[in-house]
Parts: structure tokens; C-alpha cells; sequence
């Protein structure tokens, strides 16, 4: 068993490293061919499951709904800072981006926005002025950092909000990755924003989070809203009452020439409009990094429940 | 000179913070190190006593050496939990084979002319242990404990993985946070603790070997 269980961390620090290394390979393979061919659109994602699963849906839509050649380029390592110029240089035609790493990372602006919708206009607009990108309508859901407990201790103590947790807090462990200790939007202020008073505070590996809270070493953590884990380890996600966390809403980021050209491309894309929830995705995410789905698969089935395809 | 200077300030900033970690860094790793010296020496004089388990033992520890950190706590959170007690047991696992294999080497390449005229002496199996082949052993037993002082002051940064605190916590959240001050205020403590300590133990072997010497 002990075996196993190193023999799967060490397999998963080669390929975690591998990412890292292929890259630069990547990077140089994209700009081999362009998408201006007539007929065909270029779909990338970002390099963990969401943004697959995402890019699969949008791609999967397009197919059934247009004429068009829909092309797949995935580029290893591919965070919003190779995406990004990839799309303006048009490599790229369109990927699924997030309201809060645009404004930060792309923007580079320090000011929070608290409200979404807000946020998600500004975004709109500077990406537009700034670089003739369009955000299509978001897909619904909030990828953003959140706190999650135990379904028992969210029933015992009944919590719902995180301001019914700084009722309780003195009684309930945090655990934390390191860097939540250090952001502007982590540990010092939420903790200033909410009055909590946790018993103790865990500084610890993400990776070890989810095992420390199950096996109740700790009571509560940080966790991303749509985390497949939360699913997989039964814990609740309780609800940001004070908006403290920047939002990270999702949505395609697609070339104006695009949409100029294919305008049926933000009509088919529209049609995701609000429709995938937190739950749906948390849900999705869970059956690929869980239960080992393909991508494409759960693409497709959520297509067909929503009666998109 | 601009770089250090706001090491030096964030060292002041942070005072409680670095104060806090220093500590429990210094009271994991100088623990760590007594339990493997605590368990580690009498190993290694009971494999020279009992030469046919030696390979065992050996082979056991040096299993458990090369078993990465982060696995290990992976699986032991349900047995030891988080916190200081998986810590130490991963300190303890690390530090046992240099300690176990030095004690045994030490004793085991004492001069055969020495442990002879010993035996001819009519001493027996234990007195010849205890009076000759471990206080001969000794300079490489203690350069072994010194070794694995450093080296578990140094590993002992991994407490920070589970909730044991340490200087590590400084280390891991400069490098998540892209806070190059920080990494280099925690490693910089780290690296001084481990020379501090080394070179009282320096001290601390060159009298015990003026002694046993004489």
C-alpha cells in the first residue's frame, strides 16, 4: 500500500515537472500553423481539468451548431500568460478566462473590485479598447477561493455563511497552503474582515489539506469553489456573506476578428450564458479528476442534460 | 546591499512571526536529533555486537531514508495526525541511518591487533565493547552525530508541510508567494542555526576526544 501511495506521488512530481518542461516546446509549436484559414477556429484552454472540460463543451457546441472547423490546440503550461499573447498574436482564436486573473494578471490593476458584475464589465471593456478581445456572456460559475468544513460540523454548528463560522471559531482549526498567508486577499485580512478567532492556524502543503481535514486535524480550510475534492471528501462550502474574496468568474475570451467574421460564434457561445453553476462544475470537475471521465464525455452529457445538443 | 538591507527589515517587520518560527524550528530539529541519537547509537553498537543483523537493519533504515517527505506524511496523517508528532517521526526515520551506519563502521574497523590483545587480556565480548572498541569508535560516532545535526536542522524546514511551523513556514511561503526576501531570510536562519550548533558540537567533540585520547 505504502508503495503505491509513493509510487503515485512520485509519477504525479515527474509529470507535474514535465508540464513545466514542455513548455518552451509547445509554445514553439503553436506558432507553427495559423487559424486564418476561412472555416475554422482555434479553441485552447488552460492547463488544469476545468479549463478542459470547458474548452470541450464550447468546442463540442460549435461543431453541432456551425459549419465551422473547430480545432483543438491545447498548449502545455499554457497559464493566461502564454494564452493571452497567443490570442492577440492570433494563434489562438479563443480560450475560457477568468474575471479576476484578467483584471489582476492581464491588467495588471491593483484595485479590487468587490461586485461581479462590475468586474466582469471592466474587464469587457479594457480587454476590448485595449485589445480588440471580446468576453462572451459568463458561463455562471465562481471559481474563487472559498472556506469549506465538514458536513458534520456544518450541520452541528449549522453553518451556512462564513459569518456563522466566526461564531464558532474558536473552536475550529484553519489550514491553509502557505502563499494564502501571504496574498492581499488571504489569510490576515479575512480574518480582519470576519473577526475570526481560530483555535490554532496550520500552515501546511496543499496537497496534504484535504487528508488533514478529513482525518479532523483540521476543522476548516481554503479551498477553490469548484474543487472536485470538495465533492469527493464531502465537505460544505460555506458562502462568502461578506464578498471578501475577488470573484473569478469564467467566460470565453474570443478575437473581435472572429466574431466580425463567424458572428454565429458568440450566438452558439451565448447559449452557455448562466448555465453551468458551481455545483455543475464542482461536479464535472469531480468526475474527471475522481473518476478518471474523459473530458469529452462529460462535455457531452452535460450538453445533452441541458438540452444543448 | 539594497536586497539585504530589506531582509533586514522585513526581519524586523516580521519580528513575532521569525521569533515564533525560530523557535519551534530549533526545538523540533535538537528533539530529533536526541531521539536519533537516543536510538540510533545503541543500534549501531547492538548490530556490531550482533553482526548477522547488521545488513537487516541497514537495509530497514536505509529504506525508510529514501522515502520523500511528502509521501510520508500523505500516509501517516491518519496514524500520527498532523503537527509536531509526524514531524519528528519523519526527522527520526531521516537521521537514523547515517547515525546507525557510523556507530556500526566506527566499531567495526577498530584496529583487529587492538581488539585481540584486548581479548587476550581476557576480557569479554561486552567489556571489550565497552572499554575498547566504542570509546576507539567515538571520533566517528560523533562526526556522524554532527552530520546528522545539520542535516536535520536542515530537513526539519519540512515541518512546515504539516502544520509543525518551523523557519520552513517562512521558506515555503516566500517561494509561493514569489517573496524572494522572505525565502532568503528563513534559509539564511536555517543555515546559521545549523553552523551555530555544528561548531558547539565541534567543541563539545574535541574535548571528549582530548579526553578519551589521553
Amino acid at each position: 500500500m505504502k508503495i503505491v501511495i509513493i509510487a503515485v506521488l512520485v509519477s504525479g512530481l515527474i509529470l507535474g515537472g514535465s508540464e513545466v518542461f514542455g513548455q518552451g516546446w509547445c509554445i514553439w509549436s503553436a506558432r507553427v500553423s495559423a487559424s486564418e484559414t476561412s472555416g475554422r477556429i482555434v479553441v485552447s484552454n488552460k492547463p488544469f481539468t476545468e479549463s478542459y472540460i470547458l474548452a470541450e463543451i464550447m468546442i463540442q457546441l460549435l461543431e453541432h451548431h456551425t459549419n465551422l472547423t473547430v480545432e483543438r490546440r491545447i498548449i502545455e503550461g499554457g497559464t493566461t500568460s502564454i494564452l493571452h499573447p497567443a490570442l492577440l498574436s492570433g494563434e489562438i482564436d479563443l480560450y475560457p478566462e477568468y474575471t479576476g486573473t484578467a483584471w489582476q494578471e492581464v491588467l495588471k490593476q491593483e484595485n479590487i473590485i468587490r461586485d461581479p458584475m462590475e468586474l466582469y464589465e471592466a474587464v469587457q471593456r479594457e480587454y476590448e479598447e485595449r485589445f480588440g478581445l471580446l468576453w462572451l456572456p459568463l458561463f455562471g460559475f465562481n471559481n474563487t477561493f472559498t472556506l469549506a468544513v465538514r458536513r458534520e460540523s456544518a450541520e452541528k454548528d449549522g453553518l451556512r455563511t462564513f459569518s456563522d463560522l466566526a461564531r464558532v471559531s474558536e473552536r475550529y482549526v484553519f489550514g491553509a497552503e502557505p502563499d494564502f498567508f501571504e496574498r492581499k486577499d488571504g489569510y490576515e485580512n479575512l480574518v480582519a474582515t470576519y473577526g475570526f478567532r481560530f483555535k490554532a492556524v496550520k500552515q501546511m502543503a496543499i496537497a496534504l489539506k484535504y487528508p488533514a481535514i478529513v482525518s479532523r486535524e483540521v476543522d476548516v480550510i481554503n479551498a477553490f469553489s469548484t474543487d472536485g475534492l470538495l465533492q469527493k471528501f464531502n465537505l460544505v462550502v460555506l458562502e462568502d456573506d461578506k464578498g471578501y474574496f475577488p470573484s473569478y468568474f469564467c467566460a470565453p475570451v474570443v478575437r473581435r476578428e472572429v466574431v466580425e467574421r463567424y458572428p454565429e460564434v458568440s450566438e452558439v457561445l451565448g447559449l452557455l450564458a448562466g448555465r453551468i453553476s458551481d455545483e455543475k462544475m464542482t461536479r464535472m470537475n469531480y468526475l474527471v479528476d475522481e473518476e478518471r471521465r474523459d473530458p469529452k464525455d462529460v462535455a457531452r452529457e452535460f450538453l445533452k442534460e441541458e438540452g444543448l445538443i | 546591499m539594497a536586497f539585504l538591507l530589506r531582509v533586514l527589515l522585513l526581519a524586523i517587520e516580521r519580528k513575532s512571526l521569525v521569533l515564533v518560527s525560530l523557535k519551534e524550528h530549533v526545538a523540533i530539529s535538537l528533539f530529533a536529533c536526541f531521539l536519533i541519537a537516543l536510538c540510533g547509537i545503541p543500534l549501531g553498537i547492538l548490530i556490531a555486537r550482533f553482526r548477522t543483523i547488521a545488513p537487516w537493519v541497514i537495509g530497514i533504515t536505509g529504506i525508510l531514508y529514501t522515502i520523500p517527505a511528502l509521501a510520508l506524511f500523505g500516509f501517516m496523517i491518519p496514524v500520527l495526525g498532523i503537527g509536531i508528532r509526524p514531524t519528528l517521526f519523519a526527522l527520526f526515520i531521516y537521521g537514523l541511518l547515517p547515525l546507525v551506519r557510523n556507530t556500526y563502521v566506527g566499531i567495526t574497523t577498530v584496529d583487529p591487533a587492538i581488539v585481540e590483545s584486548a581479548r587476550g587480556m581476557g576480557s569479554t565480548e561486552w567489556q571489550l565493547l565497552w572499554y575498547v572498541q566504542i570509546p576507539l569508535a567515538l571520533p566517528v560516532i560523533v562526526a556522524g552525530f554532527r552530520t546528522v545535526t545539520v542535516m536535520t536542522i536542515s530537513v526539519a524546514t519540512i515541518a512546515a508541510f504539516i502544520g509543525a511551523g518551523g523557519l520552513g513556514v517562512l521558506i515555503f511561503r516566500g517561494i509561493t508567494s514569489y517573496y524572494t526576501e522572505l525565502v532568503v531570510l528563513g534559509s539564511f536562519l536555517v543555515a546559521a542555526l545549523a553552523v551555530g550548533v555544528d561548531s558547539v558540537l565541534g567543541l563539545v567533540e574535541r574535548k571528549l576526544l582530548r579526553r578519551v585520547q589521553m
